[in-house]
């Protein structure tokens, strides 16, 4: 295409917007709220997402052992284990340890004890079971730095020799899993819906658009004008409709996410401490170009659609 | 370069030919008149050489291509080979005459250097070189279709189609538009005519295509205007 082909489209582009500017605006507004609404759920999904493999990551997998391996054994498999680059940290369990850990979760209070009660709160619990059945439970806590490997890992650790069972610890990961999937589910079904009222409004701005003009482009049709010549102005308003659609939301969540992640940082200080949230670059280097493909695609689709039903003289 | 080969053109099922069994030839430079009163098929005939419509049956082959068998993402580039001038001029009131004009070119993608070297000579040629920054509002009829003339011509086509150019003009400025077409014809342009101005047909002395109910009842050289 010669420049000042391409300078003529754009200005008749600029031209149709200016002509039917309401209904442009009306296009305009329908596609910020459709991408603004697409941010808020992206946002939430995002951040579940990230809090869900953050909290995965802090519960460790247990690696429980063959009744008598040997010391020596243990550390080889802690060495092939630490290997892995997924793997953070190893930490051995013994089986004292692992009653302990056991009555602390069985009396919530047992922090409030002192060390003296702890101990005779524990030899009881020995002279009634003659011995400690923990005493085998001895185990390695394995903790992991990158979530997505965690199956591999389960796999591999499986694979090797003396382990008797690996247990993952997924549970409040997969509730926040499921609270996603609906979340989802729900925010991709209203994202449809003002999908298809986006795709309609610009539908009508580009038909108006095209009715206005409709002498002009039965001239252009006479003359042997293409139908990408006819259609490029009408393409390209739709282009740009789109695209300004989808920056003002965008804009928006940015300002808007970073206040509300101060907000909820700051004067939530309980959610501060147990959850982090996805840094506001971080989550843009995505929602950016999702947001901005999203705009120019409803542009684009909805001046395409309706050209090619309504140009062809 | 016009060749119909007992072409129809209806415009539904059970309805009568608009275009019936027409058979004609045209020659590269020749001018041709083509009368008959309303409904006769004249501005059917008119789309069809433009492939606005399809024939129904029959050949129809202009400049070498066969209509029927064009893909419609040809029909532009064939278009190019044609000029048209409508009865209602059909300028962009928004735009000044060399715009109206030079819209022929830059819809066809010429280069602004070759637009702004041909469209003052082509409005040279029609008689309104002095008018150029005029809106076809502040023109006379008569002057508008000579704006749609130039703006026929300027991208050089081999026919020129012309439906009613004088439908909407007074006698004098009516016959002043067909000595223009005659000129341009002189050129070497194949004009063809649709008209039903009786007075200016058998004034040029022309070749006459009388059409009655989409047949072609007559073909006369140098002939004339005959009531069906």
């Amino acid at each position: 295409m010669r420049p000042s082909t391409m300078w003529y489209t754009l200005k008749q582009g600029f031209i149709n917007i200016r002509r039917n500017w309401m209904f442009s605006i009306a296009s305009i507004l329908t596609m910020t709220a459709c991408i603004f609404l697409f941010g808020i759920f992206y946002c939430l999904i995002v951040n579940v997402n990230y809090i869900a493999k953050k909290t995965e990551e802090k519960i460790p997998i247990a690696v429980f052992f063959d009744e008598g391996t040997t010391q020596e054994q243990l550390d080889e498999i802690e060495e092939l284990i630490k290997a892995r680059p997924e793997v953070e940290e190893v930490t051995f369990v013994s089986g004292d340890e692992g009653l302990e850990n056991y009555l602390n979760n069985m009396y919530p209070d047992a922090d409030e004890m002192t060390d003296d009660v702890k101990e005779s709160f524990k030899e009881l619990f020995l002279e009634y079971s003659n011995e400690n059945p923990l005493e085998d439970s001895f185990n390695f806590q394995v903790t992991i730095n990158e979530i997505e490997r965690q199956d591999a890992l389960v796999s591999y650790i499986k694979g090797l020799d003396h382990v008797r069972k690996v247990r993952q610890s997924s549970e409040a990961a997969n509730t926040l899993t499921s609270f996603n999937q609906i979340l989802y589910y729900v925010s991709s079904g209203i994202i449809g819906i003002l999908l298809l009222i986006s795709i309609f409004l610009i539908s009508n701005t580009i038909s108006v658009g095209i009715s206005v003009r409709k002498e002009e482009i039965g001239i252009m049709k006479y003359i042997g004008a293409t139908d990408h010549f006819v259609r490029a102005p009408f393409v390209l308003e739709g282009i740009f409709l789109g695209l300004v659609g989808a920056a003002i939301p965008l804009v928006l969540l940015y300002f808007l996410y970073t206040k509300t992640i101060n907000l909820l940082v700051e004067n939530f200080s309980i959610l501060g401490g147990s959850m982090r949230f996805l840094e506001v670059k971080e989550l843009f280097k995505t929602l950016c170009p999702i947001g901005l493909c999203l705009g120019i695609g409803i542009g684009f689709l909805g001046s395409f659609l309706t050209t090619r039903k309504h140009l062809r003289v | 370069m016009i060749d119909l080969i007992n072409v129809c053109k209806s415009y539904g099922k059970g309805q009568p030919n608009a275009v019936d069994h027409a058979t004609l030839h045209v020659d590269p430079g020749e001018f041709v008149f083509v009368v008959g009163s309303s409904g006769s098929g004249k501005s059917t005939l008119i789309k069809l050489l433009l492939r606005e419509l399809e024939v129904t049956s029959g050949d129809m082959v202009v400049l070498g291509q066969h209509l029927k068998k064009m893909k419609h993402r040809r029909v532009a580039k064939y278009r190019r080979r044609l000029g048209v001038v409508f009865q209602d001029f059909r300028l962009l009131k928004d735009r000044n005459v060399y715009e109206n004009v030079a819209f022929a070119q830059r819809v066809i993608n010429r280069p602004t250097r070759v637009i702004r070297r041909r469209v003052p000579e082509v409005l040279q040629e029609v008689g309104l070189a002095g008018k150029y920054k005029s809106l076809p509002d502040e023109l006379s009829g008569g002057e508008q279709q000579r704006v749609a003339i130039a703006r026929a011509l300027v991208n050089r086509p081999d026919i020129l189609l012309a439906d009613e150019p004088t439908g909407n003009l007074d006698p004098a400025t009516s016959l002043e538009i067909m000595e223009l077409l005659d000129r341009i014809n002189g050129r070497g342009t194949t004009v063809l005519v649709v008209t039903h101005n009786k007075d200016i047909v058998n004034s040029m002395k022309k070749r006459v295509v009388t059409m009655n109910q989409g047949m072609i009842i007559s073909d006369e050289e140098e002939g004339e205007y005959h009531e069906a």
